[in-house]
């Protein structure tokens, strides 16, 4: 069975959409921990991948495709978010199986393989209030999960956006955030909150 | 949220200012694609070289220290945000005139990120660079846990005392054992008393209190965490001085460089209050201040405060100190 990269396309649009409307979500987060410029960075990667996204159609080759995304992921001046942005991006497309057995497989590769690098960048574990205590928890739905891919996304979706949530009670260990101390109690890691976008977006825009 | 800025469109800030900077110092620096910052002198240089990276919004820093006798190339990024890896490598690869390069990077998260990486390029491409990290701010961190502690002001020294030694012919080992001499021995504390607004978004940073200031504060406006009363020049100038000393543990004999950096909307005026405090209070523990420096060096847009900072000296980075430089923002 052949992949469907325009089904990949739209995951991948979807997620960036949920991230992209959520900008000024993540700028007042930022302005509470850091230094405010979160959501205009997203904004600036969001508009990569909207433009490089665009020319996907049946015919695409997936792994290029995927690596030509994180290589001008990779040109954004994006403070942190940028290089981590583009780890995760760019652990898409080394785990990119072109003859993975269906889109479903191949889908849950790339988004392992996210994980993988994203966690060898950032060095960050689950606690840290880091957009790691959202991939985390989504990662290991996807990891484990035996039901079918739209509720496996759903339910990784949950597991992301419980997890940022949860940032709201940590003292940052990383990140601008981790100089203020005990005053980042009561806020949410801007970066997690985009994550947790991230997976809902996916979930929205899975089409079985 | 109102923001009364002299700006065009937001999102052409970063473009338009190094635009600017070249066109106002056509004879000292050019500025090419991907922001990357570059010192005339670059094309005849037969020395090691000097690269750095940084976002913008801090000006005149970083870029503004570019040209003979500091800053080769600077990589500007967009407003405090880090430059992609990519412009960085690209930088190094010009910078490189067969006898190495030195390149410094603030510990910033973005910057290590970004730094990092470069690094993993350079070693497949096999160039000759060593990267030396500044990290002084002692406001959060013990000397022992540096990786927890900012780059400020200090860079700017750096790329003097190693730009200068550079120019002299000291090989890439020579400078960078210079550069990592000069970052052990610095420490800086910064303080702020009104905090500023995000050029780009016009989201204003944590708030301080009307009768406030806070020391520790860090070069993007987020917080330190030492929260206290407002205080008077003299008093916050001895609170500061006090803990740079007990951090370089500094004795009586020892010579330092003192600069007070103005991080955008403190006056010179205020700035010459504290040195002058500063100054009594290191000629009482019977410390000299061989060289001085009350200017804004390294800003936070209209953040209103300061940064101070001391570096344990010698006589050979003095001379380099003092050697000839012609940069937008430092010349002698």
């Amino acid at each position: 069975m052949s992949l469907e990269p325009v089904k990949v396309k739209n995951l991948l649009l979807a997620a960036a959409r949920e991230i992209a409307a959520h900008v000024d979500v993540l700028t007042d987060l930022d302005c509470a921990l850091g230094d405010g410029d979160h959501g205009t960075t997203m904004k600036k990667l969001t508009n990569v991948m909207f433009d490089k996204l665009e020319s996907w159609d049946q015919t695409t080759n997936l792994k290029e495709g995927l690596e030509s995304l994180n290589d001008a992921l990779e040109d954004v001046s994006g403070g942190s978010a940028g290089p981590l942005f583009g780890a995760f991006i760019y652990g898409m497309a080394a785990a990119a199986d072109p003859n993975a057995p269906s889109t479903d497989a191949f889908i849950k590769s790339i988004l392992l393989g996210a994980y993988d690098e994203f966690f060898i960048t950032s060095k960050a574990v689950v606690g840290d209030k880091t957009m790691m205590d959202a991939i985390y928890p989504a990662t290991e739905v996807i990891r484990t999960s035996t039901a079918d891919m739209k509720t496996t996304l759903q339910k990784a979706a949950q597991a992301a956006r419980a997890g940022s949530d949860n940032t709201a009670e940590m003292l940052a260990k990383y990140g601008r955030a981790r100089y203020i101390g005990e005053r980042c109690l009561g806020h949410q890691d801007p970066g997690s909150v985009t994550f947790a976008y991230f997976y809902e977006g996916l979930a929205k825009g899975y089409s079985a | 949220m109102t923001m009364k800025k002299f700006i065009n469109n937001p999102d052409n800030i970063t473009a338009e200012l190094l635009e600017g900077l070249a066109l106002a110092n056509p004879n000292i620096l050019e500025v090419t694609e991907h922001n990357l910052i570059i010192n005339k002198g670059l094309a005849t240089a037969d020395r090691v070289t000097i690269v750095t990276i940084g976002g913008a919004g801090h000006e005149p820093a970083l870029e503004g220290f570019v040209g003979e006798g500091m800053i080769d190339i600077s990589v500007v990024g967009d407003i405090f945000a880090a430059p992609g890896y990519k412009a960085v490598v690209e930088a190094l690869k010009l910078a490189d005139k067969g006898k190495g390069v030195l390149f410094v990077v603030l510990n910033h998260a973005g910057d290590m990120l970004a730094g990092d990486r470069t690094m993993k390029e350079v070693e497949k491409l096999g160039l000759n660079v060593i990267k030396v990290v500044t990290q002084e701010d002692i406001a959060n961190a013990p000397r022992s846990d540096a990786a927890n502690r900012r780059g400020l002001v200090g860079c700017v020294p750096l790329y003097k005392i190693c730009g200068a030694a550079a120019a002299q012919g000291k090989s890439l080992a020579e400078v960078a054992a210079l550069a990592q001499d000069f970052a052990d021995n610095m420490a800086t504390i910064a303080v702020a008393c009104k905090t500023a607004t995000h050029p780009q978004n016009g989201a204003s940073f944590a708030e301080l209190g009307e009768d406030e200031m806070e020391v520790g504060m860090g070069q993007h406006g987020e917080g330190g965490g030492g929260r206290q009363k407002m205080a008077t020049a003299d008093e916050t100038a001895v609170i500061m001085a006090d803990a740079l000393v007990k951090d370089l543990d500094l004795k009586s004999g020892e010579a330092v460089m003192v600069i007070v950096n103005g991080t955008g909307a403190t006056t010179i005026m205020e700035m010459l209050l504290v040195f002058r405090r500063v100054h009594m209070y290191l000629s009482e523990k019977g410390i000299k201040i061989v060289a001085s420096w009350v200017e804004e060096v390294l800003t936070v847009q209209e953040q209103a405060g300061f940064q101070l900072f001391f570096a344990r000296m010698d006589s050979e980075k003095l001379a380099y100190w003092e050697a000839p430089a012609k940069t937008p923002y430092l010349s002698r």
